[in-house]
């Protein structure tokens, strides 16, 4: 039996798993090689040593897990989104911002024609509707007659049409 | 109930595996925040102490990798320079011997170091630990063996002395 062989051995002559020819082969290597009988009796030792380093922990280290569970943070339930949160998202506030970008674009410079004559006609109509509407709440709030706001709808349907049709009429004045 | 269970093994293992009291302190701090982070997920005690076990290891080995990995390189002049850290625990064995014999634990691989921690210190039986860190029995004993074979040669040259 080689040394490499034996001492591959040791944990089952320890546990005494061997059968008993492999045994006798095992001793009788360890009879005749000084080396591994040497390193044998440190194996035995080692595990009589080894068990002695079983240890218990200081007391801090036990109030110290103790407490860890009055420290953990309590887990935070996932609330849901409301309309506004939904709305509020990055990509609808860029779209929005772009909008307005484009509108005062169209508004203020002629680039582009049509999409100016659109933006001031529809500047105008909002002009008009909040005149209309100023004129419509110092009525009611003169009279304290609530058959205003009816009045105040037909007139201001009659009014769009009219402003629609004007817009068809109109023509681009060029150059 | 929990902490006075499994701190004693968890503290030991961490202990013994590093040879650092702060470290084993902190390891064992680690594996509880874990351990009730997921208590609802254990039924059974079997499971449970598998699943301690297998922490502690990742947790040991992790930390090793991280903050021990030049500890080879260092460790012969802290031989010569650290005095030997005191420990409060009696036996047969001095306190000088008990600390050396931490100190060549050290020397050993990681994987091999935590299973002989396992087996010679927390005396777990061969099957419990092929069990709870989910390995083959026969590759437990071999690693088992070798790691007592190092050992004991690192031990034959302090003997020797």
């Amino acid at each position: 039996m080689k040394c490499e062989e034996a001492r591959e051995l040791f944990i089952e002559l320890i546990d005494n798993s061997l059968p008993p020819f492999m045994r006798k082969d095992l001793e009788n290597h360890l009879t005749a090689c000084a080396q591994c009988q040497q390193l044998f009796e440190n194996y035995q030792q080692l595990l009589s040593e080894l068990g002695e380093l079983k240890s218990e922990p200081p007391f801090w280290v036990k109030i110290k897990l103790n407490n860890i569970f009055l420290q953990l943070p309590e887990e935070k339930p996932q609330r849901k989104k409301n309309v506004f949160q939904i709305l509020m998202n990055k990509w609808v506030v860029a779209v929005a911002a772009m909008l307005i970008v484009l509108m005062n674009l169209f508004y203020f410079t002629n680039i582009f024609p049509p999409a100016n004559r659109g933006m001031r006609t529809l500047l105008a109509s909002a002009e008009a509707l909040i005149c209309k509407a100023e004129g419509f709440f110092e009525q009611v709030k003169d009279s304290g007659n609530f058959i205003w706001l009816t009045i105040f709808g037909k007139t201001l349907f009659a009014e769009n049409r009219f402003q629609s049709d004007k817009n068809i009429d109109r023509r681009p004045q060029g150059g | 109930m929990l902490v006075e269970n499994y701190s004693r093994a968890i503290y030991s293992v961490a202990y013994n595996f590093f040879n650092d009291r702060d470290t084993a302190a902190d390891i064992c701090q680690e594996v509880f925040i874990k351990l009730f982070r997921n208590l609802d997920k254990f039924n059974d005690g079997e499971n449970f102490t598998a699943w301690l076990l297998a922490v502690t290891r990742n947790y040991c080995i992790d930390h090793w990798r991280k903050h021990y990995k030049n500890y080879e390189q260092h460790q012969e002049l802290d031989e010569k320079l650290l005095p030997v850290k005191e420990t409060p625990e009696e036996g047969a064995l001095s306190a000088d011997n008990r600390a050396y014999l931490r100190r060549m634990l050290l020397k050993l691989d990681p994987d091999l170091r935590y299973i002989l921690i396992l087996r010679d210190i927390e005396e777990l039986s061969y099957a419990e630990i092929a069990r709870k860190l989910q390995i083959p029995e026969g590759t437990v004993k071999s690693r088992i063996n070798r790691a007592r074979l190092r050992l004991s040669e690192l031990m034959v040259s302090r003997r020797a002395e």
